[in-house]
């Protein structure tokens, strides 16, 4: 952990001892590994979905943002996050909208009454209309605010880890699945940079339409935009090698997909196993472990045809560990307090009183803030300050006359 | 809303579980019900140790759930997931803990008849004046007491009230008293701890701000 403390302090000016090039290389900004961040976020994420508590969930949208600020990079996903934060409140003001036009209403406090259209018998359970109180609005503004964390924090991890570095990280047998996906999370942060792009431009060009009439305009260049950059990566990804058949032997791939499916399989079995309590034993942990344990190996040996060299990896090393510890702890503290007091992590609706803060949960997502100081400084293009590599010219030009 | 205790203990009957005969006398039609003729009759069939209660919701409920709450008893949605109903008198507690088999299933019934399964949730189905309302906690069976009969005038009602009063008390199996009418504490705290969690969002809040004013100034 002291390995960490020093990124923090890579600012630290007129220390008497010249540091070795390994510390030197520690404070050096760079991108923390994507795993790390991603791992970070999920752990995260989890923790939101385990709890409707808005003062939590207020927190840890609160401690998102402030890593976010701290740590994204100025690549052109890293300012996708405001986009994530703006589809959050959209989510909560249409969670709310359904909750008044079709949901289960219930509550002592009345806020507005509505007709209620009366529906036919098979559609028993859906209410149309009908008295909002105060009970239900909340619980449904809860549960939007729930999903809107969840989704910010997957914002943030699509803002802090670079998704192509992410890439080379999965194994070999993955690789193809892994380019589908790593398109498809870049969508978002692409769709952004280019109405980033495009709206410049019209600024430049003293366009100053504002408004819905603007929409049309930016909307043809974006997606021009587009699909101008899909020809594009896919000429790059075609040069590189990707989608090219490999030649493997017809038993090696036929023994690497049966593992994978019966492995998939029993993982598929291991899980109902677990969730159903009135099943065997033998069908829950066991089934699913060696579910796992089939499908690694079925990767593994798929892999072994995939041969890839990597050019600069992304090493794994203390900030990594600190910066996935840091969510991980809030996950453990958020399953800790459910498991020892659940009520916590409601927000109490029946009846209507100020949510609990429970200390554990939020010492853990504080723990999960921790995050913007244990990882290093991400690695900047347009930075105005020099990166200290090595001492100031000048220091050199007033040593040398002297002897 | 408090309802009297004369009337809410003429129409609650609990069966005491003192042992196996105890449970084999349970199926037995018993002869508590409104005296409102607006009102809805209520049976709670808590299980082994509990027994059963059955109440009267006076007025005209609107929903299941208003029926429940009429009769004097309290409930708790599953944390989480309103309108599935986890706990009936605190009972399971913590409904967290609920054995995976067992839940409240809701029921319905004309006087003297027979348990239907309700078709509709609890919090919009509407019971009609006059009719019957059973939750029973287990694996999705009907109550065992069948239906309680109809009784035709207000007096019939008050006798037959005053003769189970007696049979109650002395059973001692009335649900637990704490739990009748008072919910138990469902997540709440105290002005403290809405404060500290407030301040903490804004300390974090004027935190990423600073750090993002800094990031436009330098160029960003």
């Amino acid at each position: 952990m002291t390995s960490t403390t020093t990124s923090w302090g890579s600012r630290r000016q007129g220390s008497p001892t010249r540091p070795s090039v390994r510390q030197r290389a520690r404070r050096l900004p760079r991108g923390l590994h994507p795993g790390a961040w991603w791992l970070w976020a999920i752990s995260l994420a989890v923790a939101a979905s385990r709890t409707t508590n808005p003062l939590l969930l207020a927190i840890m949208l609160a401690v998102t943002s402030l890593v976010v600020v701290a740590r994204r990079g100025d690549a052109p996903w890293a300012r996708a996050y405001r986009l994530y934060l703006v589809l959050g409140a959209v989510i909560i003001v249409l969670r709310v909208l359904l909750h008044v036009a079709v949901g289960f209403k219930y509550g002592d406090h009345v806020l507005l009454r509505l007709p209620e259209v009366p529906l036919p018998g098979w559609a028993a359970g859906i209410q149309v209309g009908g008295t909002v109180y105060v009970e239900g609005l909340l619980g449904a503004v809860f549960q939007g605010l729930r999903l809107a964390t969840l989704i910010a924090c997957i914002g943030a991890a699509n803002a802090l880890a670079n998704p192509k570095r992410l890439l080379r990280a999965l194994p070999g047998a993955l690789h193809e699945i892994g380019v589908a996906f790593v398109v498809s999370l870049t969508v978002a942060p692409q769709l952004a940079d280019s109405v980033h792009r495009v709206r410049r431009a019209r600024r430049l060009r003293g366009d100053t339409v504002r408004g819905i009439r603007a929409v049309g305009r930016i909307a043809m260049p974006v997606l021009q935009d587009a699909l101008d950059r899909s020809i594009l990566l896919a000429a790059a990804m075609d040069s590189r090698g990707y989608g090219r058949s490999v030649q493997a032997p017809p038993r090696t791939r036929h023994t690497s997909g049966a593992l994978v499916l019966t492995g998939l399989m029993a993982t598929c079995i291991g899980t109902f196993g677990l969730l159903d309590a009135q099943s065997a034993t033998v069908l829950g942990l066991p089934a699913l472990l060696t579910g796992l344990v089939l499908a690694a190996a079925g990767m593994g040996v798929g892999g072994q045809r995939v041969r890839r060299s990597t050019y600069r990896p992304d090493p794994w090393r203390a900030p990594e560990w600190a910066t996935a510890t840091c969510g991980l702890a809030a996950v453990a503290a958020m399953l800790w307090v459910g498991y020892t007091d659940p009520s916590a992590l409601t927000a109490p609706l029946q009846p209507l009183a100020v949510p609990a803060l429970p200390l554990v949960a939020t010492a853990g997502i504080l723990a999960a803030g921790l995050a913007a100081i244990v990882s290093p400084v991400p690695l900047s293009t347009a930075s105005t300050t020099p990166i200290p590599v090595s001492p100031p010219v000048t220091e050199r030009a007033q040593e040398r006359p002297r002897p | 809303m408090r309802i009297g205790a004369a009337r809410s203990l003429a129409v609650s009957v609990a069966i005491a579980a003192t042992g196996a005969g105890a449970l084999s006398l349970a199926p037995t039609a018993l002869a508590a019900s409104c005296s409102d003729a607006g009102g809805v009759t209520v049976v709670v069939e808590y299980g082994a140790p509990l027994g059963t209660s059955i109440r009267c919701a006076t007025g005209s409920p609107a929903t299941g759930l208003d029926a429940l709450k009429r009769a004097g008893h309290g409930y708790t949605f599953v944390p989480r997931q309103p309108g599935f109903v986890c706990s009936i008198d605190a009972k399971p507690d913590p409904c967290n803990n609920a054995p995976a088999d067992a839940y409240w299933s809701y029921w319905h019934a004309e006087p003297g008849g027979s348990w239907s399964y309700g078709t509709a949730g609890a919090g919009s189905s509407r019971p009609i004046a006059g009719s019957i309302d059973g939750w029973s906690f287990g694996n999705g069976k009907p109550p065992s007491s069948r239906p309680p009969m109809a009784v035709a005038t207000r007096s019939g009602a008050a006798i037959a009230g005053a003769a189970t009063t007696g049979t109650a008390t002395a059973l001692g199996a009335q649900p637990p008293a704490s739990a009748s009418r008072n919910l138990p504490p469902d997540g709440r705290g105290g002005l403290i701890g809405l404060a500290t969690g407030v301040a903490i969002v804004v300390l974090l809040g004027a935190m990423t701000g600073y750090l993002a004013l800094r990031r436009q100034r330098a160029g960003d």
